[in-house]
């Protein structure tokens, strides 16, 4: 017989506000409050008014409960049904979240298995059941097209006060940029947002977001924790304002909100599932079930179709990308962070109506005390982006103390009042217009003068590269987790790994006078190196840059990085390494991407011979997903030059 | 070589994991948010409610916090913070004016 856990350890709170129901403690309950109520007839007008409430609670409480009798096909169809997998977070039949609190089949759990003990335990406690687990009683109730008591929320104080203080009237999904210079926030970050006006007449804004927790400092046991047994994690809500502060402000990276499409039963029944989801330790995989995964688990609640584009590994732009493939985005607005932003006006402004704005800076600087006749300019000819400039220029001024804070405000005084306003960017960047973020690919190189070329199958987990079509992200960047290259030389008509990425990273942010910005590489892994014939080895290498990189144009940038690393060709041997580099980035007409690039390095192999690296790669992009690169790489030391030519075709998903 | 590789992949994997915690978290750095306090605690696991005043009572900054809470609904943004809008927008007047909690403890 199968076994149930029809007592599941509820929450505190939950548990808490809960009152006794039903049963034989249900009319022991009665019975005293009909002796109270009989009593106070004896005491007062007021006290019999306070029984009047109480009883009349009490009536909510013990109001009838529908049955919910589920038998045959019946039973298998609403188990099977998506919506009930969704509400349990069953993937491809198994559990995602195995807490007791949540799956009272926790211990042999199937779909059927959990439809049932849900059943059992509202047969016998209906309120029990529907308090910890409103969503599932909703959504079978509507599936049996049985109506649930008005005031079945009155025995769930907790519930109720999250449903009073958490409206649902209008959802987001919202898109945190990518942190170029942290590992994993060049993925970005995805959660869901809930907006309305609560039951006190406020308008308030709320993130639903899941968190990990991390352990005490222990890589073996982060990294064993992390991707074999799970990390806790949890499904918060919390003001939306903490978020935009931590994110803009003190991160400064862009949020994207993407207002979502959704009927208010679809909305009613998504607030209620979260509220199964508190307080439940749900263990956080980084590779199969993160952030990405479960918010597009929760996004499946309003169009199922999401999922369809559930893969091997689900990133933050891969929800965003679910969502407008599956039409539930109604609308997008962008809440930029300050470089960004600046950045994007100095595109954007055309270049005397900027030196007009930077006067009126300068001039309220020299002013000292401040400079009543400064005017805002007449021929303005965008006031909104010139608005945002001057307002953002003067801050930095204030910033530096150059400008007073009166001298500021009394700068940002001459904008007219019909400027504030909302703005719009021409060439807005969406992450729901990158590339997809797996890839395979098919390559070759081939050295000049020489006879066979090498081949090359490559694979990368998650990422993209700096010669790859980056013109969505906020600037010029590299990501590689868990790339991995087989070489098959038609020569020696051998086949060995090429090449064997942990991770690699480059994020090229341009400098801006504001705004300074510092650009930076990283590299872990395996790859060939450059011998003293100039001819290729492997080994393990650990590396890292520093530089600046200046955009002088919206497809032009160019960047200077200095750094150096370690090289491991054998496992008793090691090596440091100094380098420099230098190059320009031109995205060019027709989908065409051109990078130059000078290197020079002191020696990553054994004889420790500094040798130059001249690279030129042409890619194009001629759809979305798909790529073809060129390259020719010049290597020259104090001996000889050997030139390769490489050709790579790529494919995302 | 195996000490870089298991430093390279445990870097990666602190990494990632910052990503979903928060880092300016008064126990976890920013850099992949690893905690220096073993008993320290990243991710406030309490739900917090925008307008509530009971949460005052969970917060090491009760008054000021609850005040500011209540008064974020509405309290004006200045234009720097406006959303900026897509072509395809037109819901900017949607967006709730909610502005930075300036007397919220650093979550």
């Amino acid at each position: 017989m199968m076994k149930l856990n029809v007592k599941p350890r509820l929450n505190r709170s939950t548990t808490s506000s809960i009152p006794p129901v039903a049963g034989k403690a249900g009319a022991i309950g009665w019975s005293f409050l009909t002796l109270s109520l009989g009593m106070s007839l004896l005491l007062s007008p007021t006290a019999y008014a306070e029984h009047a409430d109480r009883l009349s609670t009490i009536q909510h409480i013990e109001q009838p409960w529908p049955r919910l009798q589920l038998q045959g096909e019946q039973l298998t169809s609403i188990a099977h049904h998506p919506t009930w997998a969704l509400l349990l977070h069953s993937w491809q039949g198994d559990a995602q979240i195995h807490a007791p609190e949540f799956l009272l089949s926790a211990a042999d759990f199937s779909l059927e298995r959990e439809l049932q003990a849900t059943l059992a335990l509202f047969s016998q406690q209906p309120a029990t059941a529907f308090c910890r687990f409103p969503a599932r009683i909703t959504f079978i109730a509507q599936q049996l097209e049985i109506t649930l008591p008005s005031e079945r929320f009155q025995p769930c104080a907790e519930l109720q006060r999250y449903r009073d203080y958490v409206p649902f009237t209008s959802m987001e999904l919202v898109f945190a940029s990518e942190v170029l210079d942290s590992t994993t926030s060049m993925l970005g970050h995805v959660f869901l947002k809930a907006s309305g006006v609560n039951h006190r007449g406020t308008a308030v804004a709320h993130s639903l977001a899941y968190f990990a927790e991390i352990p005490p400092y222990n890589p073996a046991r982060l990294m064993f924790a992390s991707t074999v047994t799970g990390l806790p994690g949890y499904y918060i809500v919390r003001p939306f304002a903490t978020d935009k502060r931590q994110y803009v402000q003190k991160e400064q990276r862009n949020l994207w909100q993407f207002a979502l499409k959704a009927t208010d039963a679809q909305k009613e029944l998504l607030q209620l599932h979260l509220w199964e989801l508190r307080n439940l330790d749900i263990a956080y995989y980084f590779q199969s079930f993160n952030c990405a995964t479960l918010t597009l688990e929760l996004l499946a609640l309003l169009d199922p179709a999401v999922l369809e584009t559930r893969r091997l590994f689900v990133s933050p732009h891969d929800v965003v990308k679910a969502a407008h493939q599956a039409e539930l985005v109604k609308t997008t607005d962008v809440l930029y962070a300050d470089p960004w932003l600046f950045a994007a006006l100095q595109q954007q402004l055309p270049s005397e109506q900027r030196q007009q704005l930077d006067a009126m800076v300068l001039q309220q600087v020299d002013s000292g005390a401040g400079d009543n006749a400064i005017t805002w300019p007449e021929d303005i000819v965008e006031p909104a982006l010139a608005a945002r400039y001057l307002t953002l220029a003067s801050a930095d001024a204030q910033r530096r103390g150059r400008l007073s804070a009166a001298q500021h405000a009394q700068l940002l005084s001459t904008i007219p009042p019909s400027a504030h306003r909302a703005i719009q960017l021409e060439d807005e960047k969406s992450p729901a217009k990158t590339p997809q973020d797996s890839m395979l690919g098919l390559g070759m190189q081939r050295i000049a003068d020489a006879g066979e070329p090498v081949w090359h199958l490559k694979f990368l987990g998650s990422g993209h590269y700096l010669y790859g079509d980056n013109r969505q992200y906020q600037t010029e960047s590299e990501l590689q987790i868990a790339g991995i290259a087989l070489g098959y030389d038609a020569l020696t008509q051998r086949t060995q790994l090429y090449e064997l990425t942990l991770y690699s990273m480059k994020s090229y942010v341009p400098h801006q006078s504001l705004y300074p910005q510092w650009s930076s590489e990283f590299y872990a892994g395996y790859q060939p190196i450059v011998q003293s014939d100039l001819r290729m080895d492997y080994a393990g290498e650990v590396s890292g840059a520093l530089g600046k990189s200046w955009r002088w144009h919206a497809d032009v940038m160019a960047f200077v990085m200095v750094g150096g690393g370690l090289s491991v060709p054998q496992w008793q041997q090691s090596y440091t390494f100094a380098l420099a580099k230098t190059g320009f980035i031109i995205n060019l007409p027709a989908n065409l991407k051109w990078i130059s690039q000078l290197e020079v390095n002191s020696g990553k192999s054994q004889s420790r011979q500094a040798y130059q690296e001249w690279r030129q790669q042409l890619s194009w992009f001629p759809v979305q997903d798909q790529a073809l690169t060129l390259g020719v790489v010049q290597l020259r030391n104090q001996d000889k030059h050997i030139d390769l030519y490489q050709a790579q075709w790529q494919y995302f998903f | 070589m195996r000490y870089i590789v298991l430093c390279s992949f445990c870097l990666l994997v602190l990494g990632c994991s910052s990503q979903h915690t928060q880092p300016s978290s008064p126990s976890a750095t920013p850099t992949f948010g690893v905690s220096a306090d073993p008993d320290a605690k990243p991710v406030d696991k309490q739900w917090q409610y925008q307008d509530s005043v009971e949460r005052a009572a969970h917060t090491t900054s009760e008054a000021s916090t609850a005040q500011d809470l209540n008064t974020a609904a509405t309290t004006y943004l200045p234009p720097p913070h406006l959303p900026i809008k897509s072509p395809a927008s037109d819901v900017a007047a949607a967006e709730p004016k909610v502005a930075f909690v300036a007397g919220e403890k650093d979550l």
